[in-house]
């Protein structure tokens, strides 16, 4: 007894030839066809947000390159960004040549010292100092630039001291005072 | 393609960072009340060509030792006041010279520690363009600050400037200075010896503030 599997066998060996032979054989397509074909898939693109995510998907670029450039643009951008202006009180003719200057301040108590002025735009952290050493000496090494500056140490955060080593002290105009310090640069003539 | 866009997001943070790091200061340490009064203050000053750097860094010293906002405003203005002054003063002395935003703080610093405006007038007078007022006007407050009478203050410093001596050797003399008087020397005397040069003596006699005054030293 014969199955129906058996029935179709011979017909579908000879159709799995003609396929075969079908693809075989090389597709030409008219000159005319191939450019109207084109034209129209031209005409079809795909929208803004299609290409940038497809942009942003095919990998054109490896990791390693992407992470070299990227690390490049942020090394611009903190070269070349613009400075923050600081010069009011510098002497005319300085520049931007800055001078290095010691502050030294004693407090044997004191857990951290630090200082804080219009050099650092009067930022509440302030510069910290190293310290203590021998006898209870706190230090920082500022470069800073020629004029006037005012200055006050902050000792544990909390209380504010003008430098008792100083030339000289000027009223804050809040009831307190600050260390004037002059930096100068140029020689007289 | 996650590391790309990983890294596109850092990017973003950075920017981002380095884009809030250069917004005015004083809009991101002083809280709106105090920074609109201060605002305003600046605005009216920057009419008068007066250093508004100055004038934002009081605010900003008022704001980090935790003074009322009451009184950085009107530490502010005061400042303003003073700056004002001082400008006014240093144009009137030399009309032609350059007016540096350090010499008109220097001056203001110079007139709050009781100097009188005559002998700032005279110094800016008498100090050749090349020389630095700003620490001949801060020399000067100085040695007020130590008993010394201003106008001698101020011809000894004239002196100096006159004789070649060096802007870090004046700005050394108040620190000089200090050795003496700890030791018990009136101030003249102490002055005299923390001079880097020593002056020929004159008599004192009250000078004029034009034609150029006689120079005169310490007696």
């Amino acid at each position: 007894m014969k199955t129906e599997h058996e029935d179709l066998s011979p017909d579908a060996e000879r159709f799995g030839r003609i396929i075969e032979a079908l693809d075989r054989r090389p597709v030409r397509l008219p000159a005319r066809m191939r450019a109207a074909v084109m034209a129209r898939i031209r005409a079809e693109r795909s929208s803004a947000w299609v290409r940038t995510w497809t942009w942003l998907a095919e990998p054109r670029l490896s990791p390693l390159a992407a992470g070299v450039a990227l690390a490049a643009g942020i090394v611009a951008l903190l070269l070349f960004r613009p400075q923050v202006q600081t010069g009011s009180r510098e002497l005319a003719g300085a520049g931007s040549v800055t001078v290095p200057v010691r502050l030294v301040f004693l407090a044997p108590q004191a857990a951290r010292v630090a200082v804080t002025g219009d050099f650092v735009r009067w930022d509440p952290t302030g510069i910290p100092l190293v310290g203590p050493h021998q006898n209870g000496v706190w230090s920082v090494e500022l470069q800073l630039s020629p004029g006037l500056h005012h200055y006050i140490f902050i000792v544990d955060g909390t209380e504010w001291r003008p430098d008792p080593n100083a030339a000289s002290q000027v009223d804050d105009g809040f009831g307190q005072k600050n260390t004037v310090l002059l930096v100068p640069v140029q020689k007289v003539s | 393609m996650r590391v790309f866009v990983g890294l596109v997001v850092l990017a973003h943070a950075a920017i981002a960072a380095l884009a809030a790091q250069d917004r005015p200061v004083i809009e991101s340490r002083l809280d709106p009340q105090t920074l609109a009064a201060v605002r305003a203050i600046i605005d009216s000053a920057r009419r008068d060509s007066v250093p508004l750097q100055a004038l934002e860094d009081k605010a900003l010293e008022g704001a980090a030792k935790h003074v009322p906002v009451g009184r950085i405003v009107g530490a502010v203005r005061q400042l303003s006041v003073e700056l004002r002054d001082a400008r006014a003063l240093l144009r009137a002395a030399a009309p032609r010279a350059a007016l540096a935003d350090g010499e008109i703080v220097a001056a203001a610093d110079t007139r709050r520690r009781a100097v009188p405006a005559v002998e700032v007038s005279r110094l800016r007078n008498h100090v050749p363009a090349t020389a630095p007022l700003v620490v001949a006007l801060t020399v000067l407050g100085d040695l007020v600050q130590r008993g010394i009478p201003a106008d001698q203050a101020r011809e000894v410093i004239e002196e100096l400037i006159a004789a070649g001596v060096s802007a870090q050797q004046i700005a050394d003399i108040p620190t000089r200075m200090d050795v003496g008087l700890r030791v018990g020397a009136p101030p003249l005397d102490a002055l005299r010896s923390a001079l880097p040069i020593p002056l020929r003596p004159v008599q004192r006699a009250p000078t004029p503030l034009r034609p150029n005054p006689s120079r005169r030293a310490l007696p």
